[in-house]
């Protein structure tokens, strides 16, 4: 059976679940072998492309585990994801973008915008399950407050 | 035993009354106006990097102390700095963050004026002939610019000694190293921090807060000779850490920190593998180098409470995409908004200043002397940069930094 | 309870600490070295987990304050104030064997 459009889109939620309840372990679980993961944005100040992240696959699993031994944001992320596409490129990969909005609520209860962008997946659809190849944090905002040692 | 509200607010109980200061110096909006008159506006302050302003017409807008600037390099190479407001009525001129323009036109009544801030065309000029003022007058005002091993200064005191002489031997550990290469910035982020920008700028100075970040505790505070280095105090506020006594090269070990490598390959030409200095620039930039990343840190100050944190990442300009590619990877493990370290110590500010601002905590201890044998004492982590720069900032106020407000007093 | 198996040596890499319940004892084996050694799972300083800590040669680093001891003399090593309190342990055919007596606890404050 192909991997239906419906399957790539689940993906794709799940990863913001998976993320939002800092259940790393099953949100690893949604990558295919030796992916990568950045962070990316165009500077307007110094007039480039730049990465904000850049990871593989042992980085990041290494960096997730890390984040209890760090002093974490007390407050929580939510994600909000909207499949905007999904481009087949054969039978094995699927391209897909996807709109992010991601909101913080503080300690004390407040929620504002964090950060908006989209999401650049390459999805490996040649198993019986989809998983994320490689996933590029494209943002918009540029100003984070002060930032997360989680990712998004 | 726990303290009651006169032994809290009474000053700490420290042999020498340089080693603490009173929190009023992040908070106190008084201070904070007077600070900008008599230290911010009178010393040497980091704009950006050479490599912003490239070619004829590149510009970068800023502001200090409030006043909007434009940086901008001009037809005949010179790197200028304007007050970024129109003669006519005060517009600001240059809108956008960064690019490259051939002149800068006003977009209210589009007078234009070049890259050397004389004013050159004013749509029907005609209509001021009656009155006055001819363009001549009307020419933008001019900011001292200087650069120093490819960072741009401006200071707006125009009898100020020279950036180099500002400088001095603080440029010692990072000038050299600097001009081996060509540098371009390839990374930048800025932050609103809700802290005093001098808090921001302590942050990068008090080594002794290495052990709040896992990276340097594992990295770092475990490897052997950690603690010896000296502190090199420099006049004018400034200093630096950069070798043990002897000379030799501190070198971070990167690898002990979870799936990292060590730092061997793309090190700067005059750095040791994995080396680890630090240089700061009175008043607020911080220049550190980690073996292959080099980061400049400084703030701008908006309030007592709030101040725009940048970084800035250089690297050697046409080196391979995947040797920037790891550089890159390198840079962002440890500092802009998702790396390990940058955002614990944007909360490290933040959370002092909460507590500051509301009064909770009075007093800042600066009294760290750590003991050696050979009877140099003012070692990473002793509070020496700190007394030191609380020293300077004293003397250019006019006020002591324990009690600026003569609070003892004006409570008896 | 006396002598347990409470993992095989190939169950903790070199240099790594894992953690183990062997009935209602929860305890971690380090292997530094080729050593196995067996210990309580919080540091004797301010319970934090020794599972996330370091092993360098033959000493455990608490991640928190960089407590250290030598796992073999048991020496106190750089910033530890107290000891460590360590289980006896025996390799038998690539078994950990440890012996869990009596469960080792710190009177924490």
């Amino acid at each position: 059976m192909p991997i239906s459009d419906e399957q790539i889109t689940r993906l794709i939620y799940r990863s913001c679940l998976r993320l939002d309840a800092e259940d790393f372990e099953a949100y690893l679980e949604l990558f295919a072998p030796e992916f990568e993961y950045r962070i990316s944005n165009y500077s307007v100040e110094i007039r480039k492309d730049q990465r904000w992240m850049d990871v593989n696959q042992d980085e990041y699993k290494a960096l997730l585990e890390s984040i209890p031994l760090h002093s974490k944001p007390l407050g929580t992320f939510a994600r909000h994801a909207n499949v905007y596409d999904i481009e087949r490129n054969g039978e094995d990969r699927a391209k897909v973008t996807t709109f992010l909005t991601v909101y913080y609520t503080t300690p004390d209860g407040g929620t504002k915008v964090f950060a908006v962008g989209k999401y650049f997946d390459e999805v490996d659809i040649s198993g019986d399950q989809p998983l994320i190849a490689d996933r590029e944090v494209r943002l918009e905002t540029r100003e984070v407050g002060i930032g997360s040692i989680v990712p998004m | 035993m726990s303290r009651n509200a006169e032994e809290h607010l009474s000053p700490p109980k420290v042999a020498d009354g340089e080693s603490y200061i009173h929190a009023s110096v992040y908070t106190d909006p008084d201070l904070f106006a007077e600070e900008e008159e008599k230290v911010l506006r009178r010393t040497w302050k980091f704009v950006c990097h050479i490599s912003e302003v490239e070619k004829a017409g590149d510009y970068r807008t800023h502001q200090w102390t409030g006043v909007p600037l434009v940086t901008i390099r001009g037809n005949d190479d010179k790197v200028r700095t304007f007050v970024n407001t129109c003669s006519h009525r005060g517009a600001k001129i240059v809108r956008d963050v960064a690019g490259n323009m051939k002149h800068m036109t006003c977009f209210f009544h589009m007078w234009e004026y070049d890259l050397e801030g004389n004013c050159t065309y004013q749509p029907r000029e005609e209509g001021y002939e009656e009155l006055g003022p001819t363009k001549d007058d009307l020419s933008l005002r001019e900011i001292r610019t200087d650069i120093f091993a490819g960072l741009i200064f401006i200071n707006f005191d125009g009898n100020a000694e020279s950036l180099r002489d500002y400088i001095g031997e603080a440029g010692e550990p990072f000038e050299k190293i600097f001009n081996n290469h060509e540098l371009e910035v390839f990374h930048y982020n800025q932050t609103h921090v809700k802290g005093n920008w001098k808090a921001w700028y302590l942050t990068n100075c008090d080594l002794y807060h290495e052990w709040s970040h896992l990276v340097n505790r594992t990295t770092s505070v475990l490897t052997k000779g950690y603690h010896d280095r000296p502190w090199r105090i420099q006049p004018n506020g400034h200093g630096y850490n950069a070798h043990h006594l002897d000379g030799s090269p501190f070198q971070v070990n990167y690898k002990k920190y979870k799936s990292w490598e060590n730092r061997d390959h793309l090190v700067f030409k005059g750095l040791a593998p994995g080396e680890f200095r630090v240089t700061d620039i009175f008043p607020n930039l911080s220049v550190f180098f980690r073996a292959t990343c080099i980061r400049l840190n400084h703030s701008t100050p908006i309030a007592p409470g709030h101040c725009i944190m940048e970084e800035r990442g250089l690297a050697i300009k046409g080196e391979s995409r995947e040797d920037r590619r790891m550089r890159t990877k390198q840079f962002v493990q440890i500092w802009g908004p998702f790396s390990r370290n940058a955002s614990e110590d944007c909360a490290y500010v933040e959370a002092t200043h909460a507590c500051q601002e509301a009064g909770a905590n009075p007093y800042d201890l600066m009294s760290r002397v750590e003991k050696f044998e050979d009877g140099v004492h003012e070692r990473i982590h002793s509070d020496t940069y700190l007394r030191h720069f609380w020293g300077e900032w004293s003397r250019l106020m006019g006020r002591p930094a324990n009690n600026p407000k003569n609070f003892m007093e004006a409570a008896e | 309870m006396s002598w347990q198996q409470v993992c095989t040596t190939d169950d903790v890499d070199e240099d790594a600490i894992e953690e183990f319940d062997v009935g209602d004892i929860t305890l971690l084996v380090a292997n530094a070295g080729g050593e196995y050694y067996a210990f309580p799972p919080n540091c004797p300083h301010q319970e934090t987990p020794l599972s996330m800590g370091m092993i360098e040669g033959e000493t455990l680093i608490c991640i928190k304050h960089l407590w250290q001891w030598n796992l073999r003399t048991g020496e106190l090593g750089d910033n530890a104030e107290s000891p460590l309190l360590k289980y006896e342990v025996k390799v038998e055919e690539g078994a950990v064997m440890v012996n869990l007596e009596k469960e080792l606890k710190y009177n924490y404050q």
